[in-house]
């Protein structure tokens, strides 16, 4: 099942130096992942609310790397400094390579920390112990959300898509594998729908604005619970069906940025997943063909890319996967340049996902000023 | 800090279990079992498992055919064994199959000059050839990982309610 990505020779022409912090409006979300090899560490950062921002961090496996890019964040006033900045702390589900480096950044940055979740489900190993470990030490918010959860943090939705409650009656057996205990998350905004009130007495609603969905490591037995728990509805553009969808609100899965689940292996995705998504930036965290399970995928990568561009009716050659909006925090560009971090700037209306790479190898900090962005 | 001893291992002294290291299924994919290794953990102040955060896991991967093969020769917890009623259970304990959140005592045939080599040493050795002996500790640390999470999620039991609960639980065995 070794995969052999076509990614690993994006154009180097494609990769244009730029002023990355210009780029971003107050009004923006910015979703970085880190590269940080055969595992997951990523930060979001809220669109401005008073002219704050704040962010959600969900796992950390590279507790140095992230910790240095928040204070990087801070120093180019991207995040303030004082106050808790950090409003939610997201450890996905127990696997080192999620959550080795919480219980160092937790302990560090606790004092920025809003609260905490984790899926509750334990496991005996050292990066387990030592998060339990430094949460008891510190009285932070905590808790364990299931699907459906709901929480507002200024501008942004935070949606618990899994896992589902059936899942969860679960771990206490170990009758489920830990990765299908991950939190997968939705974000969407802005979180408000309703603008103003017409003269008429009606209120006037906005049309669905940005949304991202983090796919942890969940599997499909999970994404199955989440096809359960939140059915997709028919796109119709009859009268009724209209004033249906109105009534019903949301596409509950579509999303313009889809963190692909589990690294690409072949038992975190599914086609059926990613037509409901639909993204149009797809990010897989992953060494690339190494590591000890080989991630990413063949199969995963050719459902990704199926469910992007459909090849039912077409006899012309699959896209290249850059041009189906499909990144990789490993691989090179032409000119053997490493790929490194990700950065999706994704404005409100979704029409605006610039992504921005790094070129910073796994265990190298990421530089703000020496980013490239993919046109 | 004095090495965590759980309750399977009290014949062992504190010079055997620091020769230990410790070892949690993690992951199963296919074929492969992803191992993390660790060093023995310490003890806290009330005996339970601590880790210093800076203390070093390894993840490898290594082959379930081969690992199962080796585990099937595992010494298991006797107080176990013989709740369960003797030399079938001792059996079918040795004989499950691998699953994620099983822990072992293992003793290695060879250590590496840094932990990180792991990895290498044993691939070149193979995990049957690595692990000299298992003892399979999967119930106490499930415990731990359970009272971890108690303990810090939620504030201490207090005294009377303890009493009160277990003065329940008497009267009801006595029953």
């Amino acid at each position: 099942m070794t995969a052999v990505p076509r990614t690993t020779d994006v154009p180097a022409d494609r990769l244009v130096g730029g002023d990355f912090l210009a780029g971003i409006d107050e009004n923006d979300l910015v979703h970085f992942v880190l590269n940080v090899g055969d595992g997951d560490t990523q930060i979001v950062l809220l669109p401005a609310e008073d002219g704050r921002r704040r962010a959600i961090v969900v796992d950390v496996c590279a507790a140095e790397k992230l910790d240095h890019l928040v204070v990087a964040l801070q120093k180019a006033k991207l995040l303030p400094a004082d106050g808790q900045p950090l409003a939610l702390i997201v450890a996905t589900h127990p696997h080192a390579d999620h959550i080795s480096g919480m219980a160092r950044f937790i302990t560090k940055n606790a004092k920025s920390i809003g609260e905490v979740w984790e899926p509750g489900y334990f496991i005996p190993t050292k990066s387990y112990f030592t998060m339990m470990d430094a949460l008891a030490k510190l009285d932070l918010d905590h808790t364990q959300p299931s699907s459906g959860t709901v929480r507002f943090i200024d501008q942004v939705k935070v949606t618990v898509l899994a896992p589902g409650v059936s899942l969860k009656n679960r771990y206490d057996s170990y009758g489920i594998d830990p990765n299908n205990s991950s939190i997968a998350l939705k974000l969407d905004f802005p979180a408000r729908r309703y603008y103003a009130r017409n003269e008429d007495g009606s209120v006037e609603k906005l049309p669905d604005g940005a949304s991202l969905v983090l796919g942890a490591d969940a599997q499909t037995l999970s994404w199955a619970q989440v096809f359960v728990d939140f059915p997709q509805l028919a796109e119709e553009k009859t009268a009724v069906a209209e004033a249906l969808n109105k009534a019903r609100g949301v596409n509950h899965l579509k999303a313009n940025v889809f963190k692909v689940p589990h690294h690409a292996s072949k038992h975190g995705l599914n086609l059926e997943l990613v037509e409901e998504i639909k993204p149009a930036v797809s990010l897989v965290s992953s060494v690339g063909g190494g590591g000890s399970y080989n991630f990413p995928h063949r199969v995963s990568l050719e459902a990704l890319r199926e469910g992007l561009e459909q090849t039912t009716k077409k006899e012309k050659p699959r896209s290249e996967d850059f041009e189906l909006g499909i990144h990789f925090t490993f691989g090179k560009d032409t000119a053997n340049k490493d790929l490194g971090s990700i950065a999706v700037v994704l404005g409100p209306t979704g029409r605006k996902h610039d992504v921005w790479r790094f070129g910073d190898g796994s265990s190298k900090d990421i530089d703000l000023t020496s980013a490239r962005k993919f046109g | 800090m004095s090495p965590w001893k759980p309750p399977s291992l009290l014949e062992l002294s504190d010079s055997d279990l620091a020769g230990h290291l410790y070892v949690v299924v993690e992951e199963l994919i296919d074929g492969v079992v992803g191992l993390l290794v660790s060093e023995w953990p310490g003890s806290d102040r009330d005996g339970g498992l601590h880790f210093h955060f800076d203390a070093i896991e390894v993840e490898i991967g290594v082959d379930r055919d081969e690992l199962e093969e080796r585990l099937s020769r595992r010494k298991v917890p006797q107080p176990i064994v013989v709740a369960a009623d003797g030399v079938a259970a001792e059996a079918e304990l040795k004989q499950r199959p691998v699953a994620v959140g099983d822990t072992f005592a293992v003793r290695p045939s060879q250590t590496p000059d840094s932990p990180e080599q792991i990895g290498e040493l044993v691939d070149e050795l193979g995990i049957g050839a690595w692990i000299e002996s298992a003892i399979d500790i999967t119930a106490d640390a499930r415990e731990e990982a359970k009272s971890a999470m108690y303990k810090a999620l939620t504030p201490p039991v207090k005294e009377e309610v303890a009493a009160a609960l277990l003065g329940q639980k008497e009267a009801e065995l006595d029953r």
